[in-house]
């Protein structure tokens, strides 16, 4: 187990490095510098690029780049009166992650819930309202969600703060809106494999001998869908906790996935780079436990990975 | 061993150490950390001392659009940045409710008789937060500091273009001591300028004016500026807290020099960049005033709350004359005609901007008494059908039917704006222009580089009331003119009214230059932007400028409070 770990945690590094060396490139590609304003004068603008050395060969701010990011110095923003961008990422990504947290915990419970009442009763009703929510929950958009959520709890009821996050109330309703689409997705896993257990020959024995239904789910059934919900969940989770643009900016949460999508208008490279190194590394670690959870649980998949 | 649980997970659990109540208690945590981390707040949770807001109050509950980007006055070019330093800075002079420029720092300022040379006198008494006095060098500092290259200001232009020597010193071909501002004494401020230029008073309003105390700038370092507790402050507020990522606080400055006429104690800037959401905190009282999008403006129009303002800041199409189809006049004037500005304002903006038929917005200043505007008319013809004469002319000169391409930024309302005048161009020219949608980045690029035909993707906001802001544009030496258009007589114009003492010759010689931009057709106006929004009625004088930083809060009171 160690070696494998080890040996996935060298892959993580590799992968991290790739990820960091194109993102770099590729923003050099984009058009325009972050001082394109049409107001600034040609001598003021090389005077900044100089002050950031963009002007050096595209080599040496490479490896300038990389050498910093090893001493862990992500950089400054250009845009963000010069903060550190380690600075504004710790600040934010609490929130997000709290946000995200929130969201997962919750959503998975009750996707686990909604699945299970739904592959139990199997065409009832009750299936196709569940089948209807979660099939709602992944198709609708987040932007959709959160302002209907907004107008609805905070603004018409008054029952949750419209916006900010001052509070573990203010919290509730951006959570929610991610919640959604955690729900809806882990209840349509859930379904699909509960499904798929229930049609296997132990399960058709264990009904036979007599057992009741709600036996049989809990002893049988669902221990063995929730193995696969691993796949669903763990990349889902990378991608709440690290923020998500709609739900921080309609509730005015302040998180790091909508400062993101800020710096990449105004090519604010140092930001971009940060925020990607981060997505990046939540990520990676985000995959390489779940492989690590289905050596846990699985011990095959270990030992056939470890003779590759 | 207990069945509930996947013996896998439990087999491993074991191994950890763990038993089975310590697992469930494992995944009992999860769900209790959120609720836990939330009711402790985990120190994640802005909850601030929120002040008393609502009528009867002295706090001010202000959106902030946009997090603020520089604290530095040499630094900061953008709104918001300009809003928080215009509330806690005062310059030479402060605009007026009437935007028309005030003694402020300076008591007093005389002119030369050639209208080269003023003389401030600094006002007795006025102090820095941290009690120093407020002189004559604290601007001198200021302005060389915002000029040197090193600083690398993007606004270092607007003291460059104006002041003796300054623009050698900004370029690095000429030195700081060559820059013509002496500050003989502690309240003496001596500057020469290049030209007479009638709005310096209301430049030294302007953020980039504003003074820096040197003593404590360099004690600073590299901190200086790095938030709001890194800079000196010497206006009606000062700021107390900011956190970049949810807003801040300004609360009135004690030291101000003009405190009494300040009514304001307390200002909270929220964050908020959603403007569904901001109207909805509106509605609920937990904003005072906020900018609201176009698409609401039908909604609020005959609304008492509801305020419109149209800024000097012009929206407007260029045409690339290298590009060969776009060399041709005619072919030109055809694109600057054929499109309906009523309708683009009325029909597809609806949020209460203008329609522009000129160049310089109306409003600004003209020659005796009128506005610009007033003396030089429109220079579009409001009849689009008109452009159809101008485009057979130039397929006929062209030999050929040519494609025409357009090219915008890909924001939503630029997508509106832009299809609308494909519609309008097919209706009126019998054309079926290919339109092309890139990131405002990209645009900019492409403009640079003349790599279009015609773009919409350019504006322009007036920095002084001056028509000159405007068409200082499109001189031939100009960063911002990406047209290829060259013109001796317009350059001969624009660049002899920069040094004419006599105003209404300054006047009739900038009216002239406008009007050729329309006889050469170098570009076809759009709209004059209006900013729209909500305020309580328990807010009154709140103070927007149509150029330069704004709103002012110095004037602004909350009836029922006082």
């Amino acid at each position: 187990m160690l070696r494998y770990t080890l040996r996935r945690l060298a892959n993580a590094a590799v992968i991290l490095l790739i990820i960091i060396t194109v993102t770099w490139f590729l923003l050099k590609f984009l058009p325009g510098t972050p001082f394109n304003d049409p107001k600034l004068t040609a001598q003021a603008k090389a005077a900044l690029e100089e002050k950031y050395g963009l002007n050096d060969p595209l080599v040496v701010q490479y490896l300038r780049y990389m050498g910093n990011v090893l001493q862990g110095d992500l950089g400054t923003s250009f845009q963000l009166n010069q903060q550190p961008i380690t600075e504004i990422i710790m600040n934010r990504l609490p929130v997000s992650a709290f946000v995200g947290l929130q969201a997962i915990v919750v959503g998975t419970f009750l996707g686990i819930l909604l699945g299970g009442f739904s592959a139990a009763r199997q065409n009832s009703i009750g299936d196709r309202i569940s089948t209807l929510v979660s099939v709602l929950g992944i198709s609708v958009p987040t932007f959709v969600f959160a302002p209907l959520l907004q107008y609805y709890f905070a603004y018409q009821w008054e029952l949750l703060p419209i916006a900010f996050f001052e509070s573990w109330e203010h919290s509730i309703l951006p959570s929610a809106a991610l919640g959604i689409l955690v729900m809806a997705t882990v209840a349509a896993y859930t379904r699909t494999e509960m499904l798929e257990v229930l049609g296997q020959d132990y399960v058709l024995l264990a009904k036979a001998k007599g057992l009741s239904g709600v036996v049989v789910i809990a002893k049988h059934v669902l221990r063995n869908s929730l193995i696969p919900l691993i796949t669903v969940i763990v990349p889902l989770a990378a991608a709440l906790l690290t923020g998500t643009l709609v739900v921080e900016k309609v509730f005015a949460v302040p998180g790091i996935g909508e400062q993101f999508i800020a710096s990449i208008v105004v090519n604010d490279y140092p930001m971009i780079l940060g925020v990607t190194i981060m997505f990046s590394v939540f990520f990676v670690l985000a995959y390489l436990i779940q492989d690590l959870l289905y050596g846990l649980v699985d011990p095959r998949i270990r030992i056939a990975r470890g003779k590759e | 061993m207990d069945e509930r649980i996947p013996a896998e997970i439990q087999h491993a659990f074991r191994k950890a150490g763990l038993s089975r109540r310590g697992f469930l208690r494992m995944s009992g945590g999860a769900v209790a950390g959120a609720a836990v981390l939330g009711t402790t707040g985990c120190g994640i949770f802005g909850g601030e001392e929120s002040g008393q807001g609502g009528e009867g109050g002295k706090t001010l509950l202000r959106r902030l659009s946009t997090e603020i980007r520089y604290f530095d006055s040499a630094l900061a070019t953008d709104e918001r940045s300009f809003e928080i330093l215009l509330n806690g800075m005062d310059g030479l002079y402060r605009l007026d409710r009437d935007d028309q420029p005030q003694p402020a720092v300076a008591e007093s300022s005389e002119v030369s008789e050639d209208e080269l040379t003023y003389t401030f006198t600094i006002r007795e008494g006025v102090k820095w937060s941290n009690g120093d006095p407020v002189t004559s060098h604290d601007f001198k500092f200021a302005w060389l500091r915002a000029l040197d290259p090193d600083t690398a200001s993007e606004y270092a232009y607007i003291i460059g273009d104006v002041i003796k020597g300054a623009t050698e010193f900004n370029s690095g071909e000429g030195s700081r001591d060559q820059v013509a501002i002496e500050a003989p004494d502690d309240r003496t401020l001596k500057v020469t300028l290049v030209n007479p230029t009638p709005y310096f008073l209301s430049l030294t309003a302007f953020t980039t004016y504003f003074p820096q105390n040197e003593a404590y700038v360099k004690e600073q370092g590299d901190q200086y500026a790095a938030g709001p507790q890194n800079i000196l402050y010497n206006g009606p507020f000062v700021m107390q807290n900011y956190d970049a990522a949810a807003g801040g606080t300004m609360v009135k400055n004690d030291q101000y020099w003009d405190k009494d006429n300040v009514a304001i104690e307390r200002i909270e800037f929220k964050l908020v960049k959603d403007l569904n959401t901001a109207l909805q905190l509106y509605e609920r009282d937990e904003l005072h005033l906020t900018e609201i999008s176009g698409d609401q403006v039908p909604r609020f129009k005959d609304d008492p709350e509801f305020w419109r303002y149209v800024a000097f800041t012009h929206f407007f199409g260029v045409m690339n004359q290298e590009d060969p189809v776009m060399a041709n006049k005619n072919i030109r004037k055809a694109m600057m005609i054929g499109f309906d500005r009523q309708k683009l304002t009325g029909q597809v903006l609806q949020d209460g901007s203008e329609p522009a038929f000129a160049f310089v917005p109306p409003g600004m200043a003209g020659p005796e008494g009128q506005t610009f505007r007033q003396a030089g008319g429109n220079l579009v013809p409001q009849d689009p059908s008109q452009a159809k004469q101008f485009w057979d002319k130039g397929v006929q000169e062209l030999g050929r039917t040519p494609q025409i391409t357009l090219l915008t930024q890909d924001s939503s309302t630029a997508r509106d704006l832009i299809t609308f005048i494909q519609q309008q161009y097919r209706e009126h020219l019998g054309i079926e222009a290919e339109v092309q949608i890139t990131t405002f980045e990209n645009a900019l690029d492409r403009a640079e580089r003349r790599d279009y035909q015609i773009s919409f993707a350019s504006g322009w906001g007036a920095d002084y009331g001056d028509p000159m802001t405007f068409l200082s544009y499109f001189l031939t030496n100009s960063g911002s003119n990406r047209t290829g258009f060259s013109n001796a007589r317009y350059d001969q114009l624009v660049k002899g009214a920069q040094g004419e003492a006599d105003e209404a010759k300054r006047m009739r010689m900038m009216l002239e230059a406008e009007k050729i931009l329309f006889d050469e057709a170098v570009l076809a106006p759009e709209y004059f932007e209006a900013v729209v929004g909500l305020k309580k009625p328990f807010l009154q004088d709140f103070t927007k400028h149509p150029y330069g930083p704004d709103p002012d809060w110095k004037y602004a009171r909350l009836e029922g409070g006082q």
